[in-house]
């Protein structure tokens, strides 16, 4: 089994998946604690679903899909965030509503032109072994970009993600940190859209998040636990896709959903002893 | 020029329309009613409450620090923080983006000096009264020259009384730090003995 994992990985279209894949799935684990913590866990999932109806319009009139789905995406993002922070709409329901009607578009819009075809199926559920040199590069921009950002302004976004208010009284730009995080969300929804699929992408922002949650009690740690449950679970689901012949996205969604669960009962356990 | 200065400002909720100076070392009480808009009025010079007419004066190069109800972060209780980094963040200024030396150790000093213990706790495993004291030592750590307290004794037990009385005097007296203070306890006119105070009804 091992010996075939082995050999599996010499090949590069692996060797591209497991770059591109593991570094989107560290930066959404990173940005799924911000948003989770302000509430706005199903963000990416509402954004997942138009990317996914822009891909297909795309598709249908024989555009660059990503191209074409980025400022669609990133606008979107602005929105969603801003909407309902000036205007108190709930955060889930303003998510809902966008997300369901931007899929039954994505749906429509195939339908009308293509038809279901391999490449509307791959921005559904993901393909990962077709990446190419282009989104690694894109993965590897884009992490260092987030990355980047953590390090430089990780106090401010800490205060901000902790509470608006007292981060105004204190000087800072609400509304800028604001637009990052939205803007850092939609990029990393985008790309890892070509991974994990446009169902499954809000899944790598949620897990890791909600399992760090469960073992840190400082912000710093939380972020940095996230990254290495993302990493962790990203791998254990590429070698459980690889041994049982299993879509890759979906698998890693099960590894993660799978260390979620060891992580409770472990701690039940725990307190159970104690 | 006073460190802050309030000139005919009307918001929402309060029915006054409020003017007043408030000079370097000088401490001024809010009190009033339930309701009376004292809090408002608070964040209303942090910005963060509608100012409906008149104007707020305050210099932007001033530190600044706020000590908001308990209640306003009720919310945030759950957050995975811990305390060393709720006090830390007293010592953000607009154009710093790291923590240095000076500010672990101020952090450091504001904790020890209202005897708050297991610093890397969560704020969760806290006590309302332990809360209180570590959003003070937020406050108080960043050595302002404006502060606003909202009901900041709320909570308190006699020795975090104490520590804060003493550490405030501190501020004034050494810092020249302008206070501005709601509060419902006639007592703290007797300890603290305020420049002003600005009644609400």
């Amino acid at each position: 089994m091992l010996n075939n994992f082995l050999e599996f990985l010499s090949y590069d279209f692996v060797i591209r998946a497991l770059i591109a894949g593991s570094l989107i799935a560290a930066c959404a684990a990173v940005l799924g604690v911000i948003l989770i913590l302000k509430r706005y866990a199903l963000i990416g999932h509402g954004l997942s679903e138009i990317a996914f109806a822009s891909c297909s319009a795309a598709n249908a009139l024989a555009l660059p899909p990503l191209l074409f789905a980025a400022p669609i995406v990133i606008l979107a993002a602005f929105l969603i965030l801003f909407v309902s922070i000036k205007r108190r709409i709930g955060g889930d329901i303003a998510i809902a509503a966008v997300s369901s009607f931007a899929l039954a578009l994505g749906v429509i819009i195939t339908a009308l032109s293509s038809g279901f075809n391999s490449s509307v199926y791959a921005y559904m559920f993901g393909s990962i072994l077709a990446l190419d040199n282009q989104d690694v590069m894109l993965s590897a921009l884009l992490s260092v970009f987030i990355i980047l950002n953590f390090i430089i302004f990780f106090n401010r976004i800490f205060i901000m993600t902790y509470n608006e208010d007292y981060a105004k009284s204190l000087g800072l730009n609400v509304n800028f940190y604001q637009a990052l995080i939205s803007l850092m969300t939609a990029l990393v929804i985008l790309t890892g859209m070509r991974i994990m699929g446009a169902l499954l992408i809000s899944s790598l922002i949620i897990f890791p998040a909600m399992t760090a949650r469960k073992l840190a009690s400082s912000f710093k740690a939380i972020i940095l636990i996230s990254a290495l449950i993302a990493l962790i679970s990203f791998f254990a689901g590429i070698f459980i896709s690889f041994n049982y012949n299993l879509p890759a996205g979906a698998s890693i969604v099960i590894a993660n959903a799978g260390l979620f669960m060891l992580i409770i009962i472990l701690k039940n356990l725990k307190e159970l002893i104690n | 020029m006073s460190l802050l200065s309030v000139k005919n400002l009307s918001l929402e909720y309060i029915n006054n329309i409020i003017s007043f100076e408030l000079e370097r070392g000088e401490l001024i009480f809010i009190t009033g009613a339930n309701g009376s808009g004292k809090s408002t009025l608070l964040r209303g010079i942090l910005g963060l409450a509608k100012i409906l007419s008149g104007e707020i004066i305050i210099n932007k190069d001033l530190k600044l620090a706020y000590v908001p109800q308990a209640e306003a972060e009720r919310t945030e209780f759950n957050f995975p923080a811990s305390i060393r980094e709720i006090v830390l963040m007293g010592r953000q200024r607009p154009y710093k983006l790291f923590y240095n030396f000076q500010d672990k150790q101020a952090a450091s000093y504001a904790m020890a000096r209202f005897k708050i213990n297991n610093i890397n706790n969560n704020l969760s495993k806290l006590s309302g009264g332990q809360v209180r004291r570590v959003l003070l030592a937020r406050a108080f750590c960043s050595e302002p020259d404006l502060l606003l307290l909202d009901e900041p004794c709320a909570g308190l037990d006699a020795q975090g009384r104490e520590i804060f009385y003493d550490y405030l005097n501190d501020l004034r007296l050494n810092l020249k730090t302008g206070i501005l203070m709601v509060t419902h306890d006639e007592q703290q006119d007797l300890i603290l003995k305020p420049d002003k105070v600005i009644k609400l009804c």
